[in-house]
């Protein structure tokens, strides 16, 4: 067992906790940073594409795990973030300005969508969000001018004075600085009033009501974060794939998103990254495992689809906390070696409440 | 006599066709532990909860400190000094002791979102301001040893305490609490007994609470109310209440 002694009451939410663990933090942090030096491009554009789910995962957590509000309609905001930028460099403005321009357009659409949450729980949410996935679906499809219907739209990476991002492994290390930046950002609203006030609101709204907590302002306040999030991943999406059409956008994609917290861990930082490295190489190793199932297996089309269900409902059973619960056991039988009992987290029980 | 701190007037509420509350009166005197009794569904919570703006009462008024606050907006019930715990404890589960209570702190937050999300200055300050009271508390409470745990490890008695705690943390001139004894055993009971006149002394809150156990209710109450049926049966000196002939009557039945 480790043991630290605090010398003043902020210690408690240090980003750090031990200086051991700052140490393996920037040990990782050099080796993600060597990795695409070392790696291919085709390694390097999935770290990209890992890094961008990350940021989307953290504002789906912030909503979903911390804020206690479902949604299944991300993918809208993602798309939201997307075509704003592409839109805005298509007609000529810098990519530094149509980055942010697509996170707050798209949190200004969190807080429109935020509104209805204010009166629905659970499923009844899951179902309006939804609804508002297919809406936007329709929207790309019909609005031309701005999407380019399901013909999609091009980009082009950005350049930033003399240093040019059109390369795989230069753009990784802009999407990649993104990603510490949300990070730090989300870390901070988490050990501060505001996201205390959330998971309040997720777990017991009355109480939070008599604590001063204005439901109203923090359920909106946790959509507009959130959406904020995926807009700027959606911003960074577009410039990775060089080409958006319609169909990055449809439901599945939200439901992917939903799915990746759920298997990273709902409520915690940790766990969304898990859950977008998850998310990122599962289509890789079952396209890998193909070759060795059976043909018939092997090259059924849902197989993916198929793969992510089963592996849905064995977390949902068996590992409600996803692989941040899995990741806690590891630590916590290490620390305590031998004293690691099974029962110790026999009480962690699931963190949404889909209804009450 | 002090003055009234609380004052509420023909309280009355319906729930379909339960008369829930019928015209209650209650005055609480500023610097008094005041007690609720009665059998159970008379009533005792409901006036709490529309005290609290849980509930809207159908008709009534409340004022506190001289201000009309019947039609108040529930989270703005905090700012006026009002601070209650919960029959059913109210906490939120899946996070620690410390952020339970952190959570008193946040009527008096004083900064805004986008501080909070740099996390520099006036939040760290702040973040440090609330941290040192909550302490101050748990060492109040002998809470210590149970700092950083999840509200779901904690036992049921323990979690009372951390209620208790969260709603010191409010800093309230008013604590409303809703049994705080069921579920607690004997030592439990008597710690509680202590902190309820140590409250009143050191932190100069009113106390008005919902209670069963008649001893504690004898032991550290300056006033009762009770109420049955929704109506008011008698309210005075904790003596005269319990030998009060409509409130025997109502725990133990006519012959």
């Amino acid at each position: 067992m480790r043991f630290k002694k605090r010398r003043n009451y902020l210690e408690d939410i240090d980003l750090f906790k031990y200086r051991s663990t700052a140490v393996w933090y920037g040990i990782l942090l050099i080796i993600m940073l060597s990795l695409p030096l070392t790696v291919g491009t085709y390694w390097t554009s999935l770290m990209t594409l890992t890094a961008i789910y990350a940021i989307v995962a953290l504002g789906m957590n912030l909503l979903t795990g911390y804020a206690g509000q479902i949604s299944m309609g991300h993918a809208a905001f993602f798309a939201v973030g997307a075509y704003t930028s592409a839109y805005l460099t298509g007609i000529g403005v810098s990519f530094w300005v149509a980055l942010p321009a697509g996170g707050i357009l798209s949190a200004l659409l969190g807080i429109f969508i935020g509104l209805p949450a204010l009166r629905m729980k659970g499923l009844y949410l899951a179902i309006a969000t939804m609804g508002f996935g297919f809406i936007m679906e329709q929207v790309i499809n019909s609005w031309d001018y701005v999407t380019h219907g399901v013909n999609g739209r091009q980009l082009l990476r950005p350049t930033l004075g003399p240093i040019d991002f059109t390369s795989d492994k230069v753009y990784f290390y802009l999407v990649f600085f993104v990603l510490l930046v949300m990070l730090l950002l989300m870390k901070n609203i988490l050990r501060t009033p505001t996201g205390r006030a959330m998971t309040a609101v997720r777990d017991s709204e009355v109480a939070a009501e008599s604590m001063g907590v204005n439901l109203a302002v923090y359920k909106t306040a946790a959509f507009a974060v959130s959406a904020l999030y995926t807009g700027i991943a959606g911003s960074l999406f577009a410039h990775h794939m060089l080409f958006i059409g319609p169909e990055n956008f449809d439901v599945t994609v939200s439901i992917n998103f939903l799915i990746m917290i759920i298997i990273g861990g709902m409520g915690s930082v940790h766990g969304s990254i898990f859950g977008a490295i998850f998310m990122t190489l599962l289509p890789e190793m079952i396209a890998l495992g193909k070759d060795f199932l059976p043909s018939v297996i092997g090259q059924q089309s849902g197989l993916q689809g198929t793969v992510y269900g089963i592996l849905l409902v064995l977390f949902v059973l068996f590992e409600p906390l996803g692989i941040y619960g899995r990741w806690l056991k590891v630590k916590f039988f290490f620390e305590t070696f031998p004293f690691y009992k099974k029962d110790t987290f026999k009480r962690i029980r699931k963190y949404t409440k889909s209804e009450h | 006599m002090g003055e009234t701190l609380l004052k509420a007037e023909n309280m009355s509420i319906r729930f379909g066709g339960v008369n829930a509350l019928q015209n209650v009166d209650i005055d609480v005197e500023k610097g008094s532990i005041h007690a609720l009794i009665g059998p159970n569904g008379a009533g005792k919570t409901t006036l709490l909860n529309c005290i609290s703006r849980v509930y809207k009462a159908d008709s009534g008024k409340v004022t506190f400190q001289g201000k009309d606050i019947t039609h108040i907006k529930p989270y703005k019930i905090v700012n006026e000094g009002i601070a209650r715990t919960f029959q059913n404890i109210e906490l939120f589960a899946n996070v620690s002791v410390m952020d339970n209570m952190l959570l008193g702190c946040h009527s008096r937050r004083k900064t805004g979102f986008f501080q909070d999300a740099l996390f520099w200055g006036k939040a760290r300050k702040q973040e440090n301001r609330f941290r040192t009271k909550v302490e101050e508390i748990i060492d109040f409470l002998d809470l210590q040893a149970y700092r950083m745990e999840r509200i779901n490890n904690v036992p049921y008695g323990v979690q009372k305490n951390v209620e208790l705690g969260r709603a010191l943390v409010m800093e309230p001139t008013l604590l409303l609490l809703d049994e705080p004894s069921s579920g607690l055993n004997v030592e439990e009971t008597q710690d509680l007994a202590f902190w309820l006149e140590d409250i009143r002394a050191d932190f100069g809150m009113t106390i008005l609470l919902i209670e069963h156990d008649m001893r504690l209710v004898m032991d550290v109450c300056d006033r009762i109310t009770a109420l049955n049926y929704g109506k008011l049966l008698a309210d005075g000196k904790p003596k005269d209440v319990v030998s009060h002939p409509d409130v025997v009557k109502a725990y133990l039945g006519e012959d």
